[in-house]
């Protein structure tokens, strides 16, 4: 049988500010699909992630940058691009109580060398984005930030083989 | 087996009909139409749903794009937003966007001369929630006539509604094209 998606881990939370799932990346596969779905509650501008050793660390604080194509339906585009930030950016709820889904796909998070992610989220505006964690450090888990609350927010990972 | 790359792995051969795992990734449906519209009415239970569409060819220069059925397919309905960018090799770049189009739209433009097929992909986020708006989000390439185009972006259908059936066509009618192949997976988390 083929195997060429592989699930990993599925995990959920409800009212939190923010969320951490750990043991998704190991050497058992380069390229990951990781599908963040929920609401981020009223009053959120964006959401925004970050990657954590095994240690539960930021493996690149202050040294995420990320290119972004922002997808308003009833504005004009923007990019919002940011450099040397703690954490990027992956969907944008505007400011009212949306519901949004992601799909965020990271290339070689486990190997000792830059973290590569592509995303595209739909929510109340769309977003086309890749960023980077400049960062040689190993990768294992993600955080998940709102500046509000998660209600809820659900992390689904696949390995791609 | 053959099949288009997304994200870099083959997701699965074309013209199988049954179901087929690949992994975590399972074959719902593959169809290919002429002269027609392309419904799929049987979603399983799925919260994701990845579709690759093949081959569309249109009547008359137009968009492509789908609307979604909370009946079974025996209606569809209106008012979807989306916001698109639109990329021609030629150099210029399109916001192609709506709060409340009859149809989602996936691309644009796609005319009728020999060369302009177009190709991509989907994914579909929390069609059968009855408590969640049904999201997307989609790539496609094509070429408008001699051009060279893509067209990226996000729709979303922003009622709550258990969706079990999606119609793929032209216009913002979704009415039936000319060609297509379409296959629909789901994404299973187990």
């Amino acid at each position: 049988m083929s195997t060429n998606l592989q699930f990993i881990k599925s995990e959920s939370a409800d009212n939190v500010s923010s969320f951490t799932i750990t043991d998704i990346f190991s050497d058992s596969y380069d390229v990951y699909q990781v599908y963040v779905t929920g609401n981020g509650s009223s009053s959120v501008s964006s959401l925004a992630a970050e990657f954590l050793d095994s240690g539960g660390s930021d493996i690149a604080q202050g040294n995420y940058d990320t290119a972004i194509r922002r997808l308003d339906p009833s504005s004009t585009f923007s990019s919002p691009n940011t450099e040397s930030a703690n954490s990027f950016e992956y969907v944008y709820p505007s400011s009212t109580d949306n519901d949004f889904a992601s799909l965020i796909t990271v290339y070689n998070p486990y190997e000792t060398e830059y973290t590569f992610a592509t995303i595209q989220s739909m929510s109340n505006q769309g977003s086309k984005a890749i960023a980077i964690a400049k960062s040689t450090t190993s990768a294992t888990g993600m955080k998940f930030y709102a500046n509000q609350n998660y209600t809820p927010i659900v992390v689904s990972v696949f390995g791609v083989k | 087996m053959v099949g288009p790359t997304s994200f870099g792995y083959q997701v699965a051969g074309f013209g199988g009909g049954t179901a087929v795992s690949l992994g975590s990734l399972e074959l719902i449906d593959t169809q290919s139409v002429s002269s027609a519209v392309c419904d799929f009415t049987s979603l399983g239970d799925y919260d994701i749903h990845f579709l690759t569409f093949f081959d569309i060819e249109v009547t008359t220069q137009t968009e492509f794009g789908y609307r979604l059925s909370d009946d079974g397919g025996t209606s569809f309905e209106t008012g979807y937003a989306f916001a698109n960018q639109r990329g021609n090799a030629s150099g210029t770049f399109d916001e192609r966007k709506s709060t409340g189009q009859n149809s989602a739209r996936i691309l644009g433009d796609l005319t009728t001369a020999s060369t302009s097929r177009g190709s991509g992909y989907v994914y579909f986020y929390s069609l059968g929630d009855s408590a969640k708006y049904s999201f997307s989000t989609s790539h496609a390439t094509f070429m408008q006539g001699t051009t060279y185009t893509m067209e990226f972006g996000s729709q979303a259908y922003a009622t709550a509604s258990t969706i079990n059936g999606i119609r793929f066509g032209e216009g913002t009618g979704v009415t039936a094209l000319t060609t297509g192949t379409f296959s629909l997976y789901g994404i299973k988390e187990s």
